[in-house]
């Protein structure tokens, strides 16, 4: 009967070595990811990606686009307005898009000093790494005069080179 | 239980060991007794015969049983430790492989865009008038919005998007707010 419940003792400890084995090997696999993690972010850059939205000889009243980053590494980290002064404070934008890769970004100004051609409505900023070259999509959703009439644009964006 | 402590009263007294004895120590550590090799051998294979009979009751009684259990357990484990080594492995490859952020170059050109093809007047523009919220409200919902209460105040219940009664400057914001909302944590 001893030798029983000493083989029983003895299998339940086996076991439980395999087990402490596996979550060794589990910790162990845990740390080199988080160690590659770590060294990913240790080798992050910013950059600012410059949007566009060309509304030919018609003033640009509002706008609305949406923005995605299509490699997995990088993120959204900041938002900010444009060079013309209708478009120049912040567009309006879900913070939920903040450390993520997809925004839609609107603005409208109701006044009469409006941009016409190609203008920078936008600046989005991103994190990255220094390996990564940016890939993005950008998709105009809404363009708008003065009067509010819906007007065909287009929109483009274009990454700033560091100085 | 309090135990006897003998060093009370006693000082330093009988703490000298007697010269016999301490002159026998000094022998003993300079003759070491020499064991052969073999007699060495014999008594190790010896002392697995006597391990081997008691079975693993005797093993686990001795540190040296122990020791040979341990190890007969680690190669009756290796196949499994070998199949997660290898999971381990193959797991750690996918994710350096496949990890790797991608070189690549690709500026999706933007096409312009009609808005769904609405113009002022025209059918899908009337239906949108209509019923505001029979499509996405979008930003040009909110910049005609803004204009109207400009120019005055807007009666018009279909634009009291926020249902509070009153269509003002909060409806716009309401609007805007619609018009830019990611639906799921700002992924796609």
């Amino acid at each position: 009967m001893v030798a029983g419940v000493e083989a029983r003792v003895t299998r339940a400890l086996g076991a439980a070595r395999f087990g402490l084995l596996l979550v060794l090997f589990f910790r162990l696999a845990a740390g080199l990811f988080a160690q590659s993690a770590g060294s990913e972010e240790g080798r992050s850059r910013f950059c600012a990606v410059d949007i566009f939205v060309d509304s030919k000889t018609t003033p640009l009243a509002a706008y609305q686009l949406e923005f995605t980053v299509t490699n997995g590494a990088t993120r959204i980290v900041g938002i900010e307005g444009g060079e013309h002064p209708a478009f120049r404070e912040a567009p309006f934008y879900d913070p939920k898009a903040m450390q993520n890769e997809r925004v839609v970004i609107a603005s409208f100004n109701t006044g009469t000093n409006l941009p016409s051609g190609k203008s920078r409505v936008a600046t989005i900023h991103l994190q990255t790494t220094e390996t990564n070259t940016l890939q993005c999509e950008l998709r105009l959703q809404a363009a708008a005069d003065a009067q509010g009439t819906r007007v065909v644009a287009e929109a483009s964006f274009e990454e700033r080179k560091s100085k | 239980m309090r135990v006897p402590d003998d060093h009370e009263g006693r000082g330093d007294e009988g703490l000298e060991a007697p010269p016999e004895l301490v002159s026998a120590l000094k022998r003993l550590r300079q003759r070491r007794p020499v064991i052969p090799p073999t007699v060495d051998e014999a008594m190790f294979r010896a002392a697995r015969r006597h391990l081997g009979e008691h079975g693993d009751k005797g093993a686990v009684a001795t540190g040296f049983g122990l020791l040979s259990k341990l190890l007969r357990e680690f190669r009756a484990l290796s196949p499994w430790v070998a199949a997660t080594a290898v999971v381990v492995a193959g797991f750690l490859a996918i994710h350096f492989l496949l990890g790797r952020p991608r070189a690549l170059v690709e500026q999706k050109p933007t096409k312009p865009v009609e808005s769904a093809g609405v113009e002022q007047g025209s059918s899908g523009e009337r239906a949108a008038r209509q019923n505001p919220e029979s499509r996405p409200l979008d930003i040009v919902d909110a910049l005609r919005l803004a204009k109207r209460l400009e120019s005055g105040p807007v009666r018009e219940s279909r634009w009291d998007v926020n249902r509070d009664g009153v269509v003002d400057g909060r409806d716009v914001q309401t609007i805007v707010v619609r018009a830019v909302r990611l639906e799921k944590g700002g992924r796609s």
